[in-house]
């Protein structure tokens, strides 16, 4: 598999041949010592532009297999390239939240319920891709396929606010934008690392997941 | 440190060209320490091949990844889409031709999960077309555990009891996952059967329920049959009504639990009614109101 032989070193990864690395800059101590030094805000703007970052990428969903190879192996000169679970975790919790504030009954079991499908759903569909023959990193996928929930986030918080002004079809339209928007966004991710026989049967769990997910929106 | 370092980016052109020797120094140092690494694993691995694996390694390696590779070897969607569709036709023996029978791990696991999504969202569609348009209907979010638990545990279970059943009456080219994966994929012809079963008119239901229970028993028992003739013979229809008989069991908890509500009242009329103007009741369950 492609992750064995990386070695995490100063400010990224390389894969055993040599890749110019600014080994006078930092090492890796020093940038521990520097994260511990710097101001908390300093911190946690990185993070947030990190995820902003990402998510961005989201947001304009990438229709083409290239740009979608972009993706998967972009990185930035300060990041590592396994890529965080910030994102997809801040997304489930905002998902789960609104979600259970809106049913009166049962919000402890949409919670559970969402959380497991999410995280379960992310590990099970990546497991699926790599054993079909995908070349992809476990978390790498995981937080491709979480952060893509984005849309549907959106469409949650929408119908949470407007919930009284909008009908049912009307609701139905929205939740089924962000679908199609979630899908199309990781469609291109997913589908540039499978070979062309394999693609319907690699990309339907993906469908069935935003699927999952997205049905509990038109409901609450 | 981080001023140590601006001070060398700010320093004279030859502390810089000494430091990129280095840089280019180091890089060939862990280079080489990385590569090392990589023939000392090499050297393990084709060690490890010689031996025989222990007992310990042979009880975690269902944990591992490597165990289930077998079971998604050269799976294509044309040949998930042939087995798919060779489910709907259970007079056909062909489940076992297609791609030498070989057992694949797809199916069982994507099938049982679109059956939840189908089962949980017709449950609450029939329960909510069935509700009297005057009463409030709740999403029952509890189908999804319930549905998952029922779906994933059939999943092992039943194919494990058919397995032994057939295995100590004496048949033979049995493989436990091969009959996991042949029960999955009988299971498919329920997942349109839920669609049509949102509908809550019971005739509707019960019909749709049955033809499920019907083509998912064919199935098995016409592919299983040439083993069940050649091996069990005259024990055979032990095997067939266990096939039949747990078919029935799991159609029957569909409809007693995600289909329950087909209740109309006939005065008031549920939102069904209201899109069909038919009436109906639905003798078998309870909630009978009948206002005068």
């Amino acid at each position: 598999m492609t992750d064995n032989h990386q070695v995490p070193f100063g400010s990224g990864m390389f894969q055993g041949q040599a890749k110019f690395v600014d080994y006078a800059h930092m090492n890796q101590q020093e940038v521990q010592v520097n994260t511990l030094d710097e101001p908390v805000m300093d911190t946690l703007l990185r993070d947030i532009n990190m995820i902003l970052y990402k998510l961005s990428y989201v947001i304009i969903p990438r229709m083409k297999e290239t740009q979608g190879r972009k993706l998967r192996n972009c990185k930035r000169l300060d990041q590592i390239k396994i890529g965080d679970l910030w994102g997809p975790l801040l997304l489930s919790l905002l998902l789960a939240m609104t979600l259970g504030i809106n049913s009166n009954q049962s919000s402890d079991t949409i919670f559970g319920t969402i959380f497991i499908i999410m995280w379960g759903g992310s590990a099970v569909i990546t497991v699926n891709a790599k054993l079909l023959g995908g070349q992809v990193s476990f978390f790498q996928s995981v937080c491709v396929l979480g952060y893509c929930v984005f849309p549907i986030n959106v469409a949650a918080v929408l119908i949470t606010f407007l919930q009284s002004y909008l009908g049912f079809f009307l609701r139905l339209i929205i939740v089924g934008a962000a679908f199609l928007w979630s899908t199309f966004s990781s469609l291109s991710f997913m589908s540039s690392m499978m070979n062309e026989e394999k693609k319907v049967i690699s990309v339907y769990p993906i469908f069935l997941f935003y699927m999952f997910l997205s049905w509990f929106c038109i409901f609450i | 440190m981080s001023s140590n370092g601006s001070a060398l980016k700010g320093s004279a052109p030859p502390d810089l060209a000494k430091q990129v020797l280095v840089q280019k120094l180091a890089q060939q140092i862990v280079n080489q320490i990385v590569s090392d690494d990589v023939i000392d694993d090499k050297i393990e691995e084709e060690e490890n091949h010689n031996k025989e694996p222990t007992c310990c390694q042979m009880f975690y390696a269902p944990f591992t990844l490597k165990y289930y590779q077998p079971f998604f070897n050269d799976l294509t969607t044309k040949v998930i889409a042939q087995k798919l569709w060779a489910s709907f036709f259970p007079f056909k023996a062909t489940f076992f031709e297609i791609q030498d029978g070989k057992a694949d791990l797809y199916g069982p696991v994507w099938i049982y999960a679109t059956l939840v999504f189908a089962v949980a969202a017709a449950g609450n569609i029939s329960g909510y077309l069935a509700t009297p348009s005057n009463i409030a209907f709740h999403y029952n979010f509890d189908f999804i555990p319930t549905a998952s638990s029922l779906l994933f545990g059939i999943a092992f279970l039943v194919p494990f009891a058919i397995y032994m059943v057939m295995k100590m009456l004496g048949g033979r080219h049995l493989h436990l996952t091969s009959v996991i994966c042949i029960y999955a994929y009988a299971q498919t012809c329920i997942i349109p059967v839920c669609v049509v079963c949102s509908i809550p008119n019971p005739q509707l239901q019960w019909g749709a329920l049955i033809y499920a229970m019907i083509n998912s028993s064919l199935f098995l028992i016409v592919n299983y049959w040439g083993e069940l003739e050649k091996n069990i013979q005259a024990k055979k229809h032990i095997v067939i009504w266990l096939i039949a008989g747990c078919q029935v069991v799991l159609l029957l908890l569909f409809k007693m639990y995600f289909f329950l509500y087909v209740y109309t009242n006939p005065y008031t009329g549920s939102r069904f009614d209201q899109l069909t103007k038919i009436v109906h009741t639905d003798h078998f369950f309870l909630h009978h109101h009948q206002q005068h």
